[in-house]
């Protein structure tokens, strides 16, 4: 009797423990995934996943269809108008089951797809970045080819902005098609708070030169030149592309990217220098690792930062401060000894909406459907609506809103843009590029050389050159 | 009145500075849940200047905060449940050495310890995939269970070992079966490093978010670390509905402590000196 009991005990114990027991089992696949290109085994797993979900799709059941993008907080005008069109799809196609898997968190979203590719069972709508950095992903037929969908449909994207389709063209790596409809152009600005240049007489600095001598007066007064929060790394690497624009428009970008231009070289580092002078001289404010956006958009507000480096993301958040009057919307600051590269920007599409679903595949044509409605020029009507014509948009509209004075303003410095590109790393096949430069840029916030910073990101670079 | 030492004065002092330092976070999170964003960055200790009631409603409404509570603690407590009964019974049998494989049971599971729960993401990804376990309340408790065991098998078998075997030898004289031993004379004996076990595998739960974030996509089924990630916008964080989500996710766990207050001080104090 006490054997059978030491059996059953031990048989219960083994039996939860082999659950997350697959530890051995679990490494070696997830080393089996790392060196097997994640996107090729999801293309090939998915046709089993598919065929697991064929009889319910045949016998005439709900498609299951999920959705990942990073909308998921509902205080976001932008977000809460994806997160209503989700329900109000549900309604009108009862026979879709359209599973919201959104998280807004970078790393949370990117563990979710990642996963889910790695998995075998990739999510079938999703929203990503496009650019070199996700070469894999294409070229391993995670993200399905989309141009034969566009040209039977002529109508459905005829709107678009071209342009805005170039970072998901892959023809420069021999993968041809479109991979993706751009969602959420934007441009990088500067929001000034005027009321303290009235105060101070003085007028809005649009230059570096001009910032810096406005500056001591500024800082005299009580009042951050230009609020940086550091705390959400993202900051850091847009600041330096930005920056990199006004300085050598896209030149350093190409020769960064083809590897003619090393990051710890003259011209990078000489921008990580500005970055650091500039810090060092209190433009910056202080103790910026203890704040994020959020932070300087409250100290834009609230007249302790007289300018904030920013995008058109915020102008809906702006337009609802209780002294928007005071603000005003400006393009980032050029160099008065660089007049040629003052409308280089950095801006454009960022995130393109896709899917991973193949022709064949028992959730294409739903997949299909889903992906048509939320990148449907009435989906964009509803949100130039919903947000009051504030804010950019992937498609032109017939009747336009009288847009408020922000986004007017805003759109008179991005219509002028000669040239616009995004973050400088998103433009490298070295996926882990853009967080190695956010990270080591912002370690300027916490003292770190500029000479140091540059050595460290090359390193970085000359590793993953000789992994590959 | 009793004349105060030195020492005593420096105890108290010390006990009010301590007291300040714990009790600043609490102060900080349920008065941040009353303000809006700009007010919580521009004067983050001062008391809110108008009581922004809306953030609990997004809270609840919006956030679903109070679905995502339950969910955690069907988890934690249905996984702590499952760590109890089995690591107990698994613990007596390798403390007390009754079978000729005990050691190398004993490496069996604590190798779990040296291996990082999420390098076998992937593989249980898929397992619930293939087994249609996802979004599912038992397979997750399961694999809770799973995650946590290692560890409270480590506290309690450490804690079993300081028990005296005479109790379990006099039991067998008396008659009492090896399962009436673990769960009559055991268990209470041993209830401060089983509760030490249990608190860690509950809070452990309850704060997990990554196997939440991949395996509950349903959104009846997220847990309150995820729901609390989704406030975080793709460029714009919600603080205020986030600080009344989080106090609103304390509120079970403060109940649970208030009730088992003596047990939970008496595991923590078990597992500082144990194992």
């Amino acid at each position: 009797m006490r054997k059978k009991i030491m059996s059953a005990v031990l048989a219960s114990a083994m039996a939860v423990s082999l659950l997350g027991g697959c530890q051995g089992g679990g490494a070696q696949s997830s080393s089996q995934a790392a060196d097997q290109p994640e996107s090729s085994q999801a293309a090939e797993d998915s046709s089993s996943g598919a065929a697991s979900e064929a009889p319910a799709a045949a016998g005439g059941e709900k498609v299951k269809v999920r959705i990942l993008t990073r909308y998921s907080n509902p205080d976001s005008v932008r977000e809460r108008y994806f997160m209503d069109m989700v329900a109000k799809f549900q309604e009108e196609n009862p026979d879709i089951e359209l599973e919201d898997v959104s998280i807004s968190d970078e790393n949370s979203r990117d563990t979710l797809f990642k996963t889910s590719v790695a998995s075998g069972d990739p999510i079938e709508v999703f929203n990503f970045l496009g650019y070199a950095a996700n070469l894999d992903y294409v070229s391993n037929g995670v993200v399905t080819d989309i141009s034969s969908l566009i040209e039977e449909d002529p109508a459905w994207t005829e709107k678009y902005i071209d342009a805005l389709f170039a970072p998901v063209d892959y023809s420069a790596y021999g993968v041809e098609g479109t991979y993706g409809l751009p969602t959420a152009p934007y441009g990088v600005c500067c929001f000034y708070n005027k009321a303290i240049f009235d105060e101070l007489n003085m007028e809005l600095p649009e230059t570096w030169e001009a910032i810096e001598a406005a500056a001591p007066k500024l800082i005299e007064a009580g009042y951050i030149p230009m609020a940086f929060g550091a705390k959400d790394n993202y900051r850091a690497g847009h600041f330096l592309t930005a920056l990199s624009m006004k300085y050598y428009g896209d030149q350093l970008k190409n020769d960064l990217i083809a590897g003619d231009k090393a990051w710890n070289g003259a011209e990078t580092l000489g921008l990580i220098e500005k970055m650091q002078a500039w810090q060092e001289a209190g433009i910056f404010g202080d103790n910026n690792l203890a704040y994020d956006a959020n932070g300087e958009l409250a100290k834009l507000e609230n007249k302790e930062a007289a300018i904030i480096f920013s995008g058109s993301w915020n102008i809906a958040t702006i337009n609802e401060f209780a002294n928007a009057g005071d603000i005003v919307c400006k393009g980032f600051p050029y160099f008065e000894e660089k007049p040629e590269f003052k409308d280089e920007w950095m801006g454009g599409p960022d995130d393109f909406m896709a899917i991973s679903s193949k022709p064949g595949d028992p959730d294409y044509d739903a997949t299909v459907r889903v992906l048509k409605y939320f990148t449907s020029q009435e989906y964009y009507e509803g949100m130039y609506e919903a947000q009051s014509g504030a804010g950019t948009y992937p498609v032109k509209f017939d009747e336009t809103i009288e847009a408020d004075a922000l986004t007017t303003q805003f759109n008179e410095y991005y219509n002028k843009a000669t040239n616009m590109i995004g973050e400088i790393e998103q433009f490298s096949p070295m996926t882990s590029l853009m967080d190695v430069v956010r990270t080591e840029v912002t370690t300027i916030f916490s003292g770190d050389k500029a000479q140091d910073i540059a050595d460290r990101i090359q390193g970085e670079v000359d590793a993953y050159g000789a992994g590959s | 009145m009793k004349k105060l030492k030195a020492g005593d004065i420096l105890y108290r002092i010390l006990a009010v500075f301590f007291f300040l330092i714990f009790v600043y976070p609490i102060y900080f999170t349920v008065v941040s849940s009353f303000k809006n964003n700009t007010e919580i960055w521009n004067t983050m200790f001062a008391l809110p200047s108008r009581i922004e009631w809306g953030n609990y409603v997004s809270a609840v409404v919006d956030v679903g905060i109070l679905r995502a509570v339950l969910n955690s603690f069907i988890f934690s407590f249905g996984a702590c449940l499952v760590v109890v009964v089995l690591v107990t019974m698994a613990a007596y049998v390798v403390a007390r050495k009754l079978l000729r494989f005990s050691g190398a049971l004993r490496m069996y599971y604590l190798l779990g310890l040296m291996i990082p729960p999420y390098a076998m993401l992937i593989p249980v990804v898929t397992m619930f995939t293939e087994l249609g376990f996802r979004d599912k309340y038992w397979p997750m408790i399961l694999l809770y269970a799973a995650v946590n065991f290692p560890m409270s098998f480590y506290l309690i078998t450490g804690y079993i070992e300081g028990v005296s075997k005479e109790l379990d030898e006099a039991a067998i004289m008396d008659g009492c079966s090896t399962t009436g031993i673990i769960f009559r004379i055991i268990f209470p004996v041993a209830s401060p490093g089983i509760f030490t076990g249990a608190i860690i595998s509950f809070l452990a739960v309850y704060n997990e978010l990554i196997f939440a974030n991949t395996l509950l996509t349903n959104q009846a089924m997220k847990t309150i670390s995820v729901r609390l990630l989704g406030l975080q916008g793709e460029r714009f964080t919600s603080y205020g509905p986030m600080f009344a989500s989080i106090v609103l996710s304390i509120l079970p766990i403060l109940a649970v402590y208030l009730l088992f207050q003596e047990k939970v001080e008496g595991g923590i104090a078990a597992g500082a000196v144990k194992g």
